[in-house]
């Protein structure tokens, strides 16, 4: 889970904990690269603005590791406009979720790009 | 409603001179928004914790509910169940297979008893074949006819009937042993069976008079956790409108930054020589935004106080359900133990007795069934025989007709051959199909045997293993109806607990609700700014655009202007960054309606 908002990395670790989800927090797209090194994930929800590194960026860097090449990434953001989400699915990204979430679609979006 | 939702400074300030540089008057703002915007996270970090805490006290009291309504027994309950349904099926399949042995054996019995007539004549046919080849022979010295010898159709016929007797003899003596073993043997299947069948049915009466109570318990149980579980659901569905409530911190921060941002920017502008009035359209906007997210955090604030509040409901219907089915598990509880317990004793013993018989069935089954193999190997010695007098039979019809009228008596003799490979060849055959009866009756028991290689009833420690089972599923219930007073405490701290939180978080939200006047008094700065730096309200676009006193144009441009279109607007405002294309609004910027709604696509 990669935003630099501590509410909403809370909220969303809270959710997906609560559906029995183990969470790996990550304030920013270059934290999330170094922690990718030492996780393996079967998932990534990341923010698109983010200081250090911007989302885009940092999907762009997972899809060159060979560990998340094929990982599911969500983005979860507060941009709506298509030209960002075009932006996203050319770096990588698997979906696009506007915040704020609900957290059983947030469940049921998981669920579906996990199976 | 305060005046300070949307009211600007109106007057003119004719031959107003600001007292500070206007610059330092933005950054003066910026840095009460910084104070506001701390306040701000914190407020909703606290009703974030508070969410979190009773989320993982909702699940506490869950658990403590399933073990309080014994609902934890079910993992123990279905294994019992299932030992008990084991042991019907298994004493319906032992029943069966022990009367299709019997009904098997009675069979073979009357498949030797038919084969005895025919196996005598079989036998009396030595002797004759011996005579026919004495004749044979007398008859075969006086023919001339030197082309013609009949002296190897003797010794063929000494051969057959050397062949006859052997085979006879051993079937003859297979049949008498297996007619003796089989006349004790199906006497004694007859009475293992009858008290195995007898003891079975008494075995599966106990065992139903058992399962059944122990199935309604354990769907009781089911039905009890279920309830639980769904007040558990219904506490969570009414969790995620808070969840909800609470992001709307992170988009009011990303507001308020963005507001920021354009106050640094038109600080910089100011500073740099610009006129005030060069930025009054997006110090309006700037001033709009936080109107907006104030009435934002302030709906979202009561959003998360009716939903903390909400959850006291949920946790005390919770707490009445638990109350209600443990209660149950305690009075139900230890009456049912007791059935087990009493049952338990009754079904081990009938499980052993009919264990025994069963296998008393099978043991007599086993000591038979060699002899009746290896009379049902014999038919092809049988095939073998018939096969013989049927060849010696035409050989002797074929040198009958070469020696034309000499042949006469060899002629008499043939017919004779003829006659009794006829008479005995129906007899083998008679037997041959007994033979074969056996043998198929005989795969009848196989299939009986693998039932009872299979067999839980037969197996050695099976009463022992049901027992003990019993004995654990009693323990269990008896357990948790122990349990079920001390687990209703439990319950009862831990909602008591529970709605303390929520208390405390109802009243966290209501002062989170001062918010607004934090904001207010931010927004009197953000009047006094404006007055500062000479503006007036007339000078306002936004005003132009014709809000009402209730601020409703300015929560529309909270909803008008996307983040990504602010950043836009202030480039294009203070950097000159024309060339950006105009960006289209929200509503044709949505993508088209997916299965999960307007705010979620999947690529």
């Amino acid at each position: 889970m990669v935003d630099d908002s501590m509410m909403v990395r809370q909220m969303v670790s809270f959710t997906l904990k609560e559906a029995g989800f183990d969470v790996v927090e990550a304030e920013h797209g270059q934290d999330a690269m170094n922690k990718l090194g030492s996780n393996t994930v079967d998932l990534i929800v990341t923010d698109l603005n983010m200081p250090v590194m911007n989302g885009i960026d940092f999907i762009a860097g997972a899809r060159a590791l060979p560990a998340t090449r094929y990982v599911p990434i969500l983005m979860l953001t507060t941009e709506s406009h298509p030209e960002m989400k075009q932006k996203g699915k050319a770096a990588g990204a698997t979906g696009w979720i506007v915040k704020p979430f609900n957290p059983q679609q947030l469940l049921a979006v998981v669920s579906k790009v996990l199976h | 409603m305060s005046s300070l939702q949307t009211s600007l400074p109106t007057h003119t300030p004719e031959g107003f001179l600001p007292t500070v540089a206007p610059a330092a008057a933005l950054t003066a703002l910026n840095r009460k928004i910084d104070s506001l915007k701390t306040r701000v996270a914190e407020e909703f970090l606290e009703l974030a914790a508070v969410l979190q805490a009773n989320s993982q006290h909702a699940r506490e009291i869950t658990s403590a509910s399933h073990r309080a309504t014994g609902a934890e027994v079910g993992e123990q309950s279905s294994r019992s169940i299932a030992v008990l349904q084991n042991v019907l099926t298994d004493s319906a399949s032992v029943t069966e297979m022990v009367a299709t042995s019997t009904q098997k054996m009675s069979e073979i019995l009357a498949h030797v008893t038919v084969v005895d007539a025919p196996l005598a004549r079989l036998a009396k046919m030595s002797t004759l074949l011996q005579v026919v080849s004495i004749l044979c022979k007398i008859e075969g010295g006086k023919i001339t006819d030197v082309t013609v010898d009949t002296s190897g159709l003797a010794q063929d016929i000494d051969r057959l009937a050397g062949e006859v007797t052997r085979h006879v003899n051993e079937i003859v003596d297979d049949a008498s042993a297996l007619f003796a073993l089989l006349q004790h043997g199906v006497a004694d299947l007859n009475r293992f069976g009858n008290k195995e069948r007898a003891e079975s049915g008494e075995l599966i009466a106990h065992t139903q008079s058992l399962l059944a109570p122990a199935l309604a318990r354990a769907e009781a149980s089911q039905a009890a956790a279920r309830i639980i579980d769904e007040q558990y659901e219904a506490f969570h569905r009414a969790t995620d409108k808070i969840v909800m409530s609470l992001q709307s911190e992170d988009l009011a921060r990303q507001r308020i930054e963005h507001v920021q941002e354009a106050l640094r920017l038109a600080a910089t502008r100011l500073d740099a020589g610009d006129s005030a009035a060069s930025c009054v359209s997006v110090l309006s906007l700037q001033r709009a935004q936080l109107v907006s997210t104030r009435d934002l955090l302030s709906d979202s604030v009561a959003n998360i106080r009716s939903g903390l509040q909400s959850l006291v409901p949920q946790i005390q219907q919770l707490l009445a359900k638990t109350s209600t089915l443990s209660t149950q598990t305690k009075e139900e509880g230890e009456s049912f133990a007791e059935l087990i317990d009493d049952g338990m004793k009754t079904v081990a013993n009938v499980f052993r007795q009919c264990s025994s018989s069963a296998g008393g069935v099978v043991s007599i089954v086993n000591q038979m069934l060699p002899s009746v193999k290896k009379m049902s190997n014999r038919a092809s010695a049988l095939e073998a025989i018939e096969s013989s007098i049927r060849m010696i039979s035409l050989n002797a019809t074929v040198k009958t007709s070469l020696l034309g009228a000499e042949g006469a008596a060899m002629g008499v003799l043939a017919s004779e051959l003829h006659r009794v490979t006829t008479e005995r060849g129906s007899d083998a055959t008679l037997v041959l199909t007994n033979l074969r009866a056996i043998h198929d009756a005989l795969d009848g028991i196989g299939q009986g045997k693998s039932v009872a290689q299979e067999s839980f009833i037969l197996s050695s420690d099976s009463a022992t293993a049901v027992s003990d089972e019993l004995a654990g599923l009693s323990t269990a219930v008896r357990s948790a109806s122990q349990q079920a007073a001390l687990g209703l405490d439990e319950v009862t701290q831990l909602a008591e607990s529970l709605c303390t939180e929520l208390t405390r978080g109802v009243e966290l939200a209501q002062r989170a609700a001062s918010l607004r006047d934090t904001f207010d008094e931010l927004l009197a700065s953000f009047n006094s700014a404006f007055e500062q730096l000479g503006l007036s309200a007339g000078s306002m676009p936004i005003n132009q655009a014709g809000h009402d006193q209730d601020g409703h144009v300015a929560q529309d441009l909270s909803h008008l202007y996307s983040m990504h279109s602010e950043r836009v607007l202030h480039r294009q405002t203070f950097g000159g960054d024309t060339a950006a294309a105009p960006l289209p609004m929200p509503a044709d910027a949505t993508t088209p309606p997916g299965e999960f709604g307007d705010d979620i696509e999947l690529f």
